[in-house]
């Protein structure tokens, strides 16, 4: 509640107040109120309001910041948050909204959530983001089996929206002509949507769409759609699911001016119909239960490698191209990654031979950053450097591991690199805090064929354990 | 690519609103948000590390530079940095963050609190 006075100054992690500094009352109070709008319209509202209290100058406030975020707590009671919205809805008189959140955990009835979200259409709403659970959001890591919240069918007229995220219990299903003229940012995170098509559906009409994230939930049966926008040029794929038995998609993709491609979860059939041409970064996070892997796992090599084939025009790229799903793999990388210049790769055990591949076709490689994921069974692990010289790209000048731990494979590896990049000058070698610094130092200082002009560094990780 | 503005305030000799100190801390923001655009942890951790050196004072002052500037980055970036410093504070260590008295008839504030109190509770202990 509204306590009076403390005596003493709380911890704040970023700024500190210095107790012995005169109170200058040239502060921040000198600032324009449209530079305090724009303070406070990054607080959530709940934050905002209390404001009103600090001088009568800052009494109103609260009530013209362009934004609005409603958050509801669960542990508050759900009669609450509905009364504390229609109140700042009808106290709030900013004539247009620059951002509307609204984040509902608690159950809650839909024509309470229609009225809200049509106050903050009418107010020509840029940023819309909606998180929303009718029968109240499940506990972590668990799939929401309740009702779909429709969404109100004026959304779907909405001229000014730029920025549109979803996210939980929301059911899409655009009707067939409708149009988001001013839409360039679309964010869908595991809804449901009416039908195959209504994703499509959903970016046909969004004329300057350029940022595009989809992440799925998958469900039963096979999903197919296709993602077609010539104006989009970052896409965010994600395929997640609680389910025990592996999902089964088939995704098409058109999208010849993309620059930033970012794929996580589980992979299954990703077809690009045009070249990538303008990517500058990609990032592919491949992850699945074992289970799935078992059975599936002589395809899946096949299938990473397919989609790295299609990124071959990146200059960043990052990959983990997961554990055991790798075990098993075909052809290696065809063609060449002409164009990456930074490459950074989560390693286990099972994937070190795809990390060798890839350094074979990476001719201008200049930066090589390693981290290993950590694996605690000590997992043997082959690997076949290659004997010529010249396989390595001569610009390589940085390299970093970061979870070196002495293991035979690894401090071969560091062997070869520190051995054959002869354009290397940095090198730093992170290790876990049980292993000695000075120790793995002199393993690295005995490598016959050192430069003279790399540095090397050892930093211990003190972040684990 | 950002900076109409600087020129501007170059050829301007007696512009007062952007000290040479605010300056090399502004300016220089642009290249480093570039190469660390992508990954946001360390975004945060460079935002943590360059605001340890500034004193709250200061931020007005880098505030309006970046207004003035119109560089929006810098200017959310300052902005949202005072949002953090003050959410979930107590009334009092706000106004003395911000440098300001209660101005309020007796009983105004009281009422106030009772009309808005669901957006005082769970405040940080001072």
């Amino acid at each position: 509640m509204c306590e009076s006075s403390a005596q003493s100054m709380s911890k704040c992690t970023e700024l500190t107040l210095n107790r012995d500094a005169v109170i200058d009352t040239d502060r921040i109070s000198n600032l324009p109120d449209s530079l305090l709008y724009h303070i406070l319209s990054f607080l959530p509202t709940k934050e905002a309001v209390a404001t009103t209290i600090l001088s009568k100058r800052w009494k109103p406030l609260w009530t013209l910041v362009p934004t609005l975020d409603l958050r509801d707590n669960r542990w508050e009671k759900p009669k609450c948050f509905k009364y504390i919205v229609y109140r700042v809805l009808a106290l709030h008189i900013a004539p247009s909204l620059r951002g509307f959140r609204l984040t509902c955990h608690s159950p809650c009835n839909s024509f309470h959530l229609d009225t809200w979200i049509h106050a903050a259409l009418a107010r020509n709403v840029q940023q819309l983001h909606l998180e929303i659970y009718l029968d109240g959001r499940p506990d972590d890591g668990h799939d929401y089996k309740g009702k779909d919240f429709k969404l109100p069918s004026s959304l779907y007229t909405c001229k000014t929206v730029v920025v549109l995220e979803l996210r939980g219990g929301i059911f899409l299903d655009p009707p067939p002509s409708f149009q988001f003229p001013s839409l360039k940012i679309l964010r869908l995170s595991k809804i449901i949507y009416g039908s195959m098509n209504s994703i499509l559906t959903l970016i046909s009409g969004c004329p300057v769409l350029e940022d595009l994230s989809v992440v799925r939930v998958t469900t039963n049966r096979v999903i197919s759609f296709k993602i077609k926008v010539h104006t989009l040029k970052r896409l965010h794929i994600g395929f997640k699911s609680y389910k025990p038995e592996p999902p089964d998609y088939n995704l098409e993709i058109h999208t010849p001016a993309l620059e930033y491609f970012r794929f996580s979860g589980h992979l299954r059939n990703i077809v690009f119909h045009e070249k990538l041409a303008h990517l500058i970064e990609a990032r592919v996070n491949i992850y699945a239960p074992e289970d799935w892997t078992r059975v599936y796992e002589i395809y899946y090599g096949d299938r990473v490698f397919k989609l790295l084939r299609a990124l071959n025009n990146a200059k960043f790229l990052s990959l983990f191209p997961g554990d055991k799903e790798c075990i098993a793999f075909g052809s290696i990388y065809p063609s060449m990654f002409q164009n990456v210049v930074r490459l950074n790769f989560k390693v286990t055990p099972s994937n070190w031979h795809v990390l060798l591949a890839l350094l074979l076709v990476a001719p201008n490689l200049e930066v090589l950053d390693l981290k290993k994921d950590y694996d605690n069974e000590n997992r043997l692990c082959w690997m076949e450097l290659p004997d010529a010289p010249g396989c390595l790209s001569s610009r390589l000048t940085t390299f970093n591991f970061d979870g070196f731990e002495k293991l035979d494979h690894e401090v071969k590896f560091v062997k070869y690199i520190l051995k054959e990049a002869r354009a290397l000058n940095t090198t730093t070698i992170k290790i876990p805090a049980k292993l000695s610094k000075e120790d793995v130092f002199e393993t690295l200082s005995m490598f016959p064929g050192l430069s003279t002009t790399c540095l090397i560094t050892v930093e211990k990780d003190n972040s684990l354990e | 690519m950002k900076f109409c503005t600087v020129k501007q305030y170059f050829d301007d000799e007696n512009n007062n609103n952007v000290t040479n100190g605010i300056a090399t801390t502004v300016i220089p923001l642009p290249n480093k948000h570039l190469k660390i655009k992508a990954n946001n942890k360390e975004m945060e951790q460079y935002e943590q590390e360059l605001l340890r050196n500034v004193m709250p004072q200061e931020l007005t002052k880098l505030i309006l530079a970046a207004n003035y500037l119109n560089f929006k980055e810098a200017l959310d970036f300052f902005c949202r940095t005072v949002a953090n410093a003050i959410q979930n504070k107590s009334v009092d260590y706000v106004r003395k963050f911000f440098g300001l008295e209660s101005d309020f008839e007796p009983g105004e504030e009281e009422k106030l609190c009772k009309e808005f109190a669901w957006s005082f509770e769970g405040v940080d202990e001072d």
